[in-house]
């Protein structure tokens, strides 16, 4: 058996040990006798979903978060088409904002998401941790 | 500033308190400086100050930094204001105009050199107006008080006052967003290539290894450590910018470091950062007209902070005892590349009795921004894990692949001493300070 994982903008989204999880996501994969590709890929690539069967993002900067942003909404096609095939995200941090409808920044910028999901994030100025609000 | 009716009360009640606090033996570098401050709440802006401000600010190095600079200007018979007794956050800054302005709030030194804690320069810079701000550097550092690089970042940058010159370390492409965000003058420091300078780097959580002008990837000559080198942009014109003053050589053997080909220091904490930290007191230093020579042979007599790095003999063994910040990757895998270019059977003894005395948050993520996987093929005989996450630290030195048979658990470092005396080869300590003190004790005892 082999599995391909997408680390998506690994060079970005890397703030709190993120490659911890890939890292845990090999060793244990590998030992079960299960082949592991791992495909870096950032800005500036072209990422092609289709041969993707996992997909990680984990949590970055607000800076690097808004980049990746930019750059994620041009896939939100392929994006939909993968959710929509079954296929798996493993997603932490604040890049879960960006499958959610917008982000609102402390300046109330409003920066249109993926809308996967039906919820949206405001940015809160005295914490650093971020609210992410659940729309059921 | 025209001092106000408050201001003198701020003052006169504020120097009873500082008094009565030194007749009592008591610490006297808070209280005063904060009441002074919730009497008259622009109390740093009101009160006279030195003609020269040099305010250090960073994550690691500020208090060596600041030191330095602060010595060697006192050697060189200039009367200095500082904060190095007292807190680097406003009140202690505050607590030191007090304790050295006259009654009237009149100043009375030539310079003030004050150790800035880079969350409070925002309550601090803008009043005092530095003439000169260090910034040592800024690295991953306890992420849950302090979210991330980028918000400490953003702290200082709004602190800075249009007048004031910025020395900053060139080998650091992240903090040469301050240049391109304020029009401040800016001097850098930096290292040369030399003999432990690489060119592939491993770091998977690298605060920055894209261009901040265009986003493309940013290609290196060289790397120090992480993303510290000589770099330029792949694809525009950013590059490590000219730097004012360099590490020209770096003897890792003799501990030596030469500085623009021509002066020699000798350290006595052989590890990359204080190379830096030295140079940026150096830097700042001749700015300021100081003789370079003078400066030199200053900071050659200055007996740096020992217990920072140490080294000694357990039977036939070497003994390198590293002290980690926990919760600073950063400072972790600089001790981890020291350990690694060590190509001998070693021991390796980790851990920390707390954390963090701070919070109750035992936050762990930090451990995988840390390259242990540099280990892999090194020669270990056990890798020793101690203290209350002692499974958390095992089980990331596991994912990077080493032997688990090397790894050994044990609740404290008390209970960890019998292995760490029948192991064998090489010992480093790679500590939080919390464990340093007792680690030397039980090593250094049977001597």
């Amino acid at each position: 058996m082999e599995i391909t994982i997408g680390h998506l903008y690994y060079d970005l989204m890397n703030l709190y040990g993120e490659s911890g999880n890939i890292k845990v996501l090999t060793y244990q994969l590998e030992k079960q006798n299960i082949k592991v590709n791992i495909k870096k890929l950032s800005i500036k690539d072209e990422i092609n979903f289709d041969e993707l069967d996992l997909i990680y993002i984990g949590s970055g900067t607000l800076n690097n978060q808004k980049l990746v942003l930019n750059d994620i909404l041009k896939y939100k096609n392929d994006i939909y088409k993968y959710y929509n095939n079954n296929k798996f995200f493993l997603i932490t941090g604040n890049a879960i904002e960006l499958f959610g409808k917008y982000i609102i920044d402390i300046n109330n910028k409003k920066y249109n998401c993926l809308g996967l999901f039906d919820y949206y994030t405001k940015e809160n100025k005295k914490e650093s941790k971020f609210v992410c609000l659940l729309g059921c | 500033m025209k001092k106000t009716f408050k201001f003198y009360t701020a003052m006169l009640l504020a120097k009873c308190a500082n008094k009565a606090l030194r007749l009592m033996k008591r610490n006297a570098s808070y209280f005063p400086g904060n009441l002074a401050l919730k009497i008259c709440p622009n109390f740093l802006e009101q009160v006279e100050k030195p003609k020269i401000i040099i305010g250090v600010t960073g994550t690691n190095g500020k208090t060596t930094v600041s030191n330095m600079i602060n010595d060697i200007l006192e050697d060189n018979g200039y009367k200095v204001i500082n904060n190095r007794y007292g807190s680097n956050m406003n009140t202690g800054i505050a607590a030191s105009f007090v304790a050295n302005n006259t009654i009237s709030g009149k100043n009375r030194n030539d310079i003030a050199v004050f150790e800035m804690d880079e969350r409070y320069a925002i309550q601090v810079f803008p009043y005092i107006k530095p003439t000169h701000v260090v910034v040592t550097n800024i690295t991953r550092d306890q992420p849950p008080r302090q979210g991330s690089f980028e918000e400490v970042f953003n702290c200082i940058l709004n602190s800075l006052t249009k007048d004031c010159k910025l020395i900053l370390n060139g080998d650091d492409p992240y903090l040469q967003y301050f240049r391109l965000n304020v029009k401040n003058e800016c001097f850098y420091f930096g290292i040369d290539k030399t003999k432990y300078s690489y060119t592939k780097n491993d770091y998977t959580g690298l605060n920055i290894s894209r261009c901040p002008i265009c986003n493309n990837k940013l290609i290196y000559e060289y790397y120090h450590l992480e993303h510290l080198g000589n770099y330029k942009c792949s694809s525009c014109e950013f590059k490590r910018p000219i730097i004012t003053h360099s590490i020209t050589s770096y003897d890792y053997n003799k501990s030596i470091i030469t500085i623009d080909n021509t002066y020699n220091i000798k350290l006595v904490n052989n590890m990359l950062f204080n190379a830096y930290n030295i140079l940026a007191a150096f830097t700042t230093l001749s700015l300021n007209d100081m003789n370079e020579e003078k400066v030199t042979n200053l900071i050659n007599e200055i007996s740096n902070n020992k217990k920072i790095y140490n080294t000694y003999k357990y039977k036939d063994r070497n003994v390198y005892v590293l002290n980690n910040k926990a919760e600073n990757a950063t400072t972790y895998n600089q001790s981890i590349l020291f350990t690694h270019r060590d190509k001998k059977l070693k021991t390796i003894v980790l851990g920390w009795k707390e954390i963090s005395r701070r919070y109750n948050f035992d936050d762990v993520s930090w451990l995988y921004d840390i390259d242990f996987e540099m280990l892999k093929n090194d020669k270990i005989d056990k890798i020793i894990c101690t203290g209350p996450q002692k499974y958390d630290l095992a089980t990331r030195i596991k994912y990077a692949n080493i032997d688990e048979n090397k790894i050994v658990c044990f609740d404290d470092l008390f209970d960890a001493e019998k292995e760490i005396k029948k192991s064998s080869g090489n010992i480093y300590a790679i500590l939080n300070f919390d464990y340093l003190d007792f680690f030397n004790e039980i090593m250094k005892e049977e001597e």
